[in-house]
């Protein structure tokens, strides 16, 4: 038997390079929100499908079906949530279905996927910008769970990366999303030191 | 362990100014001091410092378990009462923690000693994990250290790693601090892009201008709803704070997590006496009144407590309104007294190695449950506050 090389162990502090205090690049600019992403809606995932091979498109059958199954994915996880049906008809056209209550007993009512959109993340593969499923609205048009607003559910367009945020939890909203903001300044009054230096250790 | 008069680097301060560390004097004194550094064998730091500070991690656990579970002792670490059940449902709910940073005295020999955990707001972190890092890599570059030369430092690959296993990748994550206050904001800074090594989001707001949304979520300056909050600030004041009632409504994940308040509190170090009395890593320690009423327990302490006895009060940051005692008589106090209307506690005093003039303080970073790292910083007197100087380290090859 031989016993193995000591030497080799490995070393006990990290690989990285060093990083630079002071910049912009430590934390994202709110400007990058803003990028225009090339988006593409389809009411279903045979029209996506069937588009994929014409001339022209960036996008692939495949890509298709991912894309709707991850609005599918973000449909279940924050498609907006009724406790009445006759509500959510009259805010989404009348295409409702029921599931069941997630504490048991009784249904509550959520609409149908009316398509779902998808951005050409080329080159940015900043993984929070999922496909979006979209629904229709009151006013005759279709929005995401995020709360963008599409005339149609088809066609193609440039959209801010926002869009593809995720929805809105049926408690809150989601993170990053604007919202209006009805107080600040609540934190940072440090009662219990009467000093103002630092508040590490 | 040894203090070593090894000599800067040439061009120290234009690297430290190229890497944006602005703050390497401050007060007219330094602050980063490389003309001498701590040498350890690698057996000193796995089996003196990794493993213990692993160990008492451990033990700090233990220990917010049990005082969870029990009114007095959340009453006598001075956590508001109103939001015993915020604490306590992130203790019970599992929320992970970050990072922490033990206060050790250590003199290369014999167990070392914690004198109190930075569990919740620890700073130092730009220096320990990437400025350190550096100058051990020129010295190895210029030939003045062995190729072989370590250094007990893996906090940031750590930190990512740990931001990877609490957050989904793409997930958002805010940085809150005081803007304007330098070492807190670089702290934050040096998070962030270890978060975003992990593919988070990072963004920065100022804990002043965190607002409430008309739902009682939090938003940041631009009005964008934060899902996920770190704050460099401490929870004794965030939980005295007026948006404090709407922490629990927030739907926000925080880190540190809400059970950091006990785990920081100076009082934990009583509860962890009682519970682990003995242990070669702990001093012994008691709330104040338990000193003066006296028992079995301080009884058997007598022998620590007559080398001296340091009162601390349960919050405290940079060493304030800390209190050193030798047969009754003060033999040093910290200048800054803005933490004395507290309560307090007692701990023995463990007397600290003095090194060419100046006594060491290890600190070892926790990440996670583990012990990932260390930076060491030095003071002429026995309270590290805000002048000590930070030394780097590295493990002879």
């Amino acid at each position: 038997m031989t016993s193995p090389e000591q030497k080799t162990r490995r070393p006990k502090r990290s690989r990285i390079t060093p990083v630079m205090l002071g910049g912009a690049a430590a934390f994202a600019l709110a400007g990058c929100q803003d990028d225009r992403v090339e988006t593409q809606v389809f009411p279903s995932l045979s029209e996506c499908q069937a588009e994929a091979s014409k001339d022209g498109s960036w996008w692939t059958q495949e890509e298709c079906s991912a894309a709707f199954a991850d609005a599918e994915a973000a449909h279940k996880e924050s498609a907006p949530r009724y406790a009445e049906e006759k509500l959510c008809n009259e805010q989404h056209g009348g295409a409702c279905y029921a599931e069941p209550a997630p504490s048991g007993g009784g249904s509550i009512f959520l609409p149908l996927m009316a398509g779902y959109m998808m951005g050409n993340l080329m080159g940015n593969n900043n993984s929070s910008y999922k496909p979006q499923p979209i629904y229709r609205t009151s006013a005759g048009k279709f929005a995401t769970p995020g709360g963008t607003i599409l005339n149609s559910n088809k066609g193609s367009g440039q959209f801010r990366a926002t869009s593809f945020r995720s929805g809105p939890s049926t408690k809150a909203a989601a993170p990053m999303t604007r919202a209006s903001v009805k107080s600040s300044g609540g934190f940072g009054a440090s009662r219990t030191s009467t000093s103002s230096r630092g508040f590490g250790g | 362990m040894q203090r070593i008069e090894i000599g800067t680097r040439p061009d120290w301060k234009e690297k430290a100014e190229a890497a944006g560390f602005k703050f390497h004097t401050m007060y007219g004194e330094p602050y980063w001091d490389e003309s001498s550094v701590y040498e350890f064998t690698l057996e000193q730091v796995e089996n003196d410092i990794e493993e213990p500070s692993t160990e008492l991690h451990a033990m700090c656990r233990e220990a917010a378990g049990r005082i969870v579970e029990d009114e007095e002792l959340m009453s006598r670490l001075d956590i508001p009462r109103a939001h015993w059940d915020l604490v306590v449902e992130s203790w019970k709910s599992g929320q992970p923690e970050l990072y922490g940073r033990f206060d050790l005295v250590y003199d290369g020999t014999g167990p070392a000693k914690m004198l109190e955990y930075n569990a919740d707001t620890p700073t130092s972190l730009f220096e320990s994990a990437s400025f350190q890092w550096s100058w051990l890599e020129d010295m190895i570059a210029a030939g003045r250290l062995p190729e072989e030369t370590d250094q007990f430092n893996g906090t940031f690959e750590a930190l990512t790693e740990r931001f990877g296993e609490i957050f989904a990748p793409g997930t958002d994550v805010h940085f809150a601090a005081f803007e304007d206050l330098l070492e807190d904001y670089s702290t934050t800074e040096m998070l962030a892009y270890a978060a975003r090594a992990a593919d988070l989001g990072a963004h920065f707001v100022d804990i002043r201008k965190i607002g409430l949304t008309d739902k009682g979520q939090f938003a940041d300056a631009e009005s964008r709803v934060i899902g996920a909050l770190f704050k460099l600030y401490p929870w004794e004041d965030m939980l005295r704070d007026d948006f404090a009632d709407h922490l629990a409504g927030a739907n926000c994940q925080l880190l540190e997590p809400a059970w950091k308040a006990i785990v920081s509190n100076k009082g934990i170090l009583p509860v962890l006496w009682e519970m682990f009395e003995g242990h070669p890593n702990l001093l012994p320690a008691f709330f104040a009144d338990e000193i003066e009423a006296g028992s079995a327990r301080v009884d058997r302490a007598a022998q620590a407590l007559a080398r001296g006895i340091v009162r601390k009060p349960v919050f405290s940051r940079e060493g304030a309104s800390i209190t050193i005692e030798q047969d009754g008589r003060v033999i040093e106090q910290a200048q800054e007294r803005t933490y004395d209307d507290h309560p307090m506690i007692a701990q023995a005093y463990a007397e600290m190695p003095v090194m060419g003039g100046f006594r060491p303080i290890i600190g070892s970073w926790v990440v996670g449950e583990t012990c990932v790292g260390m930076g060491l910083r030095e003071d002429r007197s026995r309270i590290t506050q805000d002048l000590s100087r930070f030394k780097p380290h590295y493990i002879r090859a």
